[in-house]
């Protein structure tokens, strides 16, 4: 009874949700999804699943197919993903999944749910790794240019439950990395063509002055793993706090990761003590680690120098202990479709702060403002809390080409001056259906 | 049964609200052909050429660039097989930080260690460029060259 009924529901909502997409969704092929928890017993089998569909529904839309394989990857220490044969790597579970399908081609409209098996043995209690990764149809390559093809990699993070794995972190190394010294990131690359002038059209960021530290996963269970640094003076007093920031998260075992945090703050000539500290899920403790650092007076007026004239944070605004992500909201909509894009607002500082968010259009242009709603304009925000701002886009069915707008966000904290921050926003009205 | 009817409720659920399945990312375009515009005709010539490619997503993604065959991603001669020095580049808002600065050597852009973190959620615009040199003291052979590359999203 309750199977028949959820159908009749799921066929209602699907009906609804099918006349919307006609007019909102994009062309391409999907895949979901992107990441996925299995948990198998050791010496059992579980089933999962990997969704593919192709969102073309104009008229003169193809079949697209794709190919699957499972592979084995591993993470490097800044972040990216390198995949390697199946079977190949410790914590493998590529040789325990088996797919119902390898090829799929796939008309218009239409999806298919990809099962994949998983069959553990016994004496696997532990975490395993796989990704499925789905290659897009690919043509041979073209008499002239660069051919460009696509791939869509699910990663599956398998747990056979048996033996319980406490986590386990440590700081394997901290250090201030002052620009051009070794373990900088070079944003101008010395290869065979890096001495050339021309710059690809984009925004210029100078090197800045990080607080770089690697941590480890010495055991065996994956984290989740959060930083912070904090500078203090000679006095005990905190001089600067800031978020690590890393690519990747997520801790693999035995893994090691990088994070940094960017020194934007100008410091006087003194002896400091710089204190890391990654939460990494463990109920026993955080992993921490403190360095001196002594700061010259050129060193201080480096750093006065780059806080002064570097360009500000994109998303931050001076002085406040404010980050937003993304730094630029873009969307693609069809005339008389809607779009739903979300702006992630977190408070990095030691004060409550409140805000206020508004969209303004450019006077001097058609302004689209009035077709942005914001479901909370005005909130308050703790310390090291973070709040999504959900926008929700409606386009007129006159309405076409580009458009720009701005999301205004009025920071402060409670009883003190106002900052603002600065989103652009930009819409391009374009197309119809498919 | 029951686990299946709901995850397609909520699929089709995330589909009105978002425009894209739960979890759901995919590139709008199967393929893509950047061509260098016009072709080369000699020596001491540099080609550009770029396209806008468009990933769509419902949450952070990370895309890293490879190749199937070591040296694909060098713009080569289609008969002499003679290289071109080729450098390219990812830019776009929804890069972030991550967006490239500068050309960045093909070797280093298919290299394991590089990422683009991909943030916010919806169409984003990504640019692909790409850059064709004639290496410095000689001349290349006349004609089309082309290339390979392979970018793939992660999680």
């Amino acid at each position: 009874m309750r199977g028949s009924g959820t159908r009749i529901i799921a066929a209602a909502v699907a009906g609804m949700a099918v006349g919307l997409l006609v007019q909102t969704a994009p062309a391409g092929m999907v895949v979901s999804p992107l990441k996925q928890e299995v948990t198998v017993k050791p010496g059992r089998t579980a089933t999962f699943y990997v969704s593919l569909s192709n969102r073309a529904r104009n008229p003169q839309a193809t079949p697209l197919s794709a190919h699957l394989e499972v592979m084995d990857f591993a993470v490097n220490e800044a972040g990216a993903v390198v995949f390697k044969p199946p079977g190949t790597l410790k914590n493998s579970a590529s040789n325990w999944i088996t797919l119902t399908k390898a090829d799929v081609t796939l008309e218009p409209d239409r999806g298919e749910e990809i099962e994949c098996t998983i069959n553990a043995p016994y004496s696997a209690a532990g975490e395993y790794y796989s990704a499925i990764v789905v290659t897009m149809g690919r043509k041979s390559r073209t008499a002239s240019g660069v051919h460009v093809d696509f791939r869509i990699a699910s990663g599956v993070f398998v747990t056979v439950p048996g033996r319980t794995f406490p986590k386990r972190a440590r700081v394997a190394s901290c250090e201030v990395v002052w620009p051009g010294q070794k373990g900088s990131r070079n944003l101008f690359p010395e290869g065979p063509e890096g001495c050339c002038a021309e710059k690809v059209p984009g925004t210029f960021l100078p090197e800045p002055l990080k607080v770089v530290a690697v941590l480890q996963n010495t055991g065996q269970a994956r984290f989740e793993a959060a930083g912070q640094v904090r500078i203090s003076n000679s006095q005990g007093r905190t001089v600067f706090k800031g978020p690590m920031t890393t690519k990747r998260a997520r801790v693999l075992g035995g893994d090691t990761r990088r994070f940094e945090c960017v020194l934007d703050k100008p410091l006087p000539p003194c002896e400091y003590t710089v204190r890391v500290e990654f939460d990494y899920g463990s109920q026993w403790g955080k992993a921490q680690a403190r360095l001196p650092l002594v700061i010259s007076a050129e060193q201080s007026a480096l750093l006065a120098k780059a806080a002064e004239t570097g360009p500000p944070t994109p998303g931050k605004a001076p002085g406040a202990a404010i980050e937003v992500v993304p730094k630029a909201l873009a969307a693609k909509v069809p005339p008389g479709g809607f779009r739903s894009l979300k702006l992630t607002i977190k408070n990095t500082g030691q004060e409550t702060v409140r805000c206020k968010a508004t969209v303004v259009g450019p006077a001097d242009a058609p302004s689209p403002a009035s077709w942005i709603l914001l479901t909370s304009d005005t909130f308050v925000l703790a310390e090291a809390r973070s709040k999504n701002l959900p926008l929700v886009i409606i386009v007129p069915s006159e309405a076409a080409g580009s458009y720009k707008a701005t999301l205004v966000l009025e920071v402060g904290e409670v009883d003190g001056d106002r900052q603002r921050i600065e989103v652009p926003i930009e819409l391009t009205v374009k197309g119809g259906k498919g | 049964m029951w686990d299946r009817t709901l995850r397609v409720i909520l699929a089709v659920l995330g589909c009105v609200t978002c425009g894209l399945a739960l979890g759901a990312t995919g590139w709008v375009q199967p393929e893509y052909t950047v061509t260098l515009s016009p072709a080369f005709a000699g020596a001491g010539q540099t080609r550009t050429g770029s396209t806008v490619l468009t990933l769509n997503h419902d949450g952070p993604a990370t895309i890293q660039a490879s190749v199937v065959q070591a040296g694909d991603e060098v713009l080569s001669h289609d008969t002499t097989a003679d290289t071109l020095v080729t450098s390219y580049s990812l830019t776009g808002a929804a890069l972030g930080a991550s967006a490239d600065a500068d050309w960045v050597s093909s070797s280093q852009f298919v290299a394991p260690a590089r990422s683009y973190t991909v943030e916010g959620s919806g169409l984003s615009d990504i640019t692909f460029h790409v850059r064709g040199a004639a290496a410095p003291l000689r001349a290349n052979d006349a004609g089309a060259y082309s290339a390979s590359i392979v970018l793939t999203v992660t999680w």
